[in-house]
């Protein structure tokens, strides 16, 4: 609980400093940290929490990006679910495969971000521009997605340590004990 | 039935998030043509949050951006310092042209009223070299005898007398000025009809000589040629007299000149295409003498 609760204030953090970001650099070279958070998530934790947190933070993304309240929420708990289902399905622990799969999600985040606007009744633009923008944004999660994975995971160890003392144990007499 | 539920927990949670995001995110868009809306509690509350926090997360950046702003700023100054100053310099290069040319039309003005009061044949020359022996006060001017340029023919400026054609040769010739030692001309104050001889004194200053104890001759007066020498044409201004003394032992005043045409910035000045009858008889040249003064101002003798 304590290690969602504190992604997700990280993922707040992270927005809000990337919104600050954009003023110094352009938007296509800064990377969608809380989407790679979203994805170290789904990672390292893969819990209802997590999603929730997931959902969360998309729909604070909303809120502070002006777009239609839910639609980064949406991507964000599609995007999990991805991640969750490659989780199980992939050997995701080497930074390359994270990597990968950070790239990957974040172009189809991109795509349905995309098509998500247009079908609310925004002009779908998908030309060279809109392309290379996406490109660069798979790269950027690239590289800081091995990083964001990384945190997150020692987070959450952090955060398991801490609370396993106080977790409950089965008895085998079938009480359980604190 | 609860034990499903939680086993299924994450499935339905991610199903109820998907209608709920994909719920609120049409009904956000159906009441977008409705106009402007106040945000509910929640997101108005994240956004008080956000904008101090991602002010504060701006401020080093804002820093940084006005550092890199102010040095670009410096940049472009000096680079348009430089261009201004190249500016600067020709503005500088032009109005220095056009005042050579407001200092010409002033010299050529005085040079037409010379011309008009003098009435004698002028030829212009420029001056090439000057002191070429530190004893001697002269100059060489780039015309000599092919543009008839002889010598004992006075040089002038608008200014006043400048000295004598001394020495010709066919394309250059070389003038004695009024300040050197073996410079003498007959000359008269102009207010008092004075007379006595302007002699060089190698400096910068002439001395007016054999003037008597109680000639009238006052500091300011005019000097100018009296054309009783038979080289000079009457009426050339001198100089002014900046000293005139009497007493002691001496019959003559002592008196001092200061030259009216200032020989250290002598650039042009004027060949008087004339020479005395005494000269051309001298150097024998009569079948062909200089022409004479037509009028106005000319040789007094």
């Amino acid at each position: 609980m304590i290690a969602v609760l504190g992604l997700f204030v990280l993922g707040l953090v992270a927005m809000v400093a990337e919104g600050a970001a954009t003023s110094f650099l352009p938007p296509a070279l800064c990377p969608d940290l809380p989407l790679l958070l979203v994805i170290g998530m789904a990672l390292n934790l893969g819990s209802a929490r997590a999603l929730l947190a997931s959902a969360a933070l998309g729909y604070a993304a909303d809120i502070l990006s002006g777009a239609p309240l839910g639609q980064h929420a949406l991507l964000h708990v599609v995007v999990f679910a991805a991640a969750s289902a490659a989780n199980r399905s992939l050997e995701l622990r080497t930074p390359l495969a994270q990597a990968s799969l950070a790239g990957v999600l974040t172009l189809l985040n991109g795509l349905l971000l995309s098509l998500v606007a247009s079908f609310l009744g925004a002009t779908l633009v998908l030309d060279f521009r809109f392309a290379l923008q996406l490109a660069a944004q798979a790269l950027l999660s690239c590289i800081f997605g091995p990083l964001v994975c990384a945190l997150v995971e020692a987070v959450a160890s952090r955060t398991r340590e801490e609370e396993a003392p106080r977790r409950s144990v089965p008895l085998p007499s079938g009480r359980r004990a604190i | 039935m609860r034990e499903l539920l939680y086993r299924f927990r994450v499935p339905l949670l991610f199903v109820t998030l998907v209608a709920l995001t994909t719920a609120t995110m049409l009904a956000d868009r159906r009441s977008l043509p409705a106009g402007a809306k106040d945000l509910p509690f929640v997101s108005g509350a994240l956004l008080d949050v956000a904008v101090p926090v991602q002010a504060a997360i701006s401020a080093p950046f804002d820093f940084v951006r006005g550092l890199f702003r102010r040095y670009v700023a410096l940049k472009d100054l000096r680079t348009e310092n430089e261009q201004l100053r190249g500016r600067m310099a020709q503005l500088e290069e032009e109005n220095l042209q056009y005042r050579e040319a407001l200092i010409a039309s002033e010299r050529l003005e005085r040079i037409d009223k010379m011309r008009g009061e003098t009435n004698l044949p002028m030829l212009p020359a420029e001056v090439a070299s000057r002191e070429l022996s530190p004893w001697y006060r002269s100059l060489l001017i780039d015309r000599g005898r092919t543009n008839d340029v002889h010598a004992g023919m006075p040089a002038l400026t608008e200014d006043g007398v400048v000295g004598l054609v001394t020495a010709a040769s066919p394309h250059a010739a070389r003038i004695m000025l009024l300040l050197d030692r073996q410079s003498a001309i007959d000359a008269m104050v102009q207010r008092s009809r004075t007379r006595g001889i302007v002699r060089g004194l190698g400096g910068e200053q002439l001395e007016f000589e054999f003037t008597a104890e109680n000639a009238d001759v006052q500091v300011g007066d005019t000097v100018m040629t009296s054309g009783l020498g038979g080289v000079y044409p009457k009426g050339l201004r001198i100089g002014e007299v900046v000293l005139a003394t009497t007493g002691g032992s001496r019959l003559l005043q002592h008196v001092r000149i200061h030259p009216s045409v200032d020989f250290g910035r002598l650039e042009q000045l004027f060949v008087v295409l004339w020479r005395s009858p005494t000269l051309e008889l001298l150097s024998g040249d009569l079948d062909n003498p200089a022409p004479a003064p037509s009028g106005g101002a000319g040789p007094g003798s």
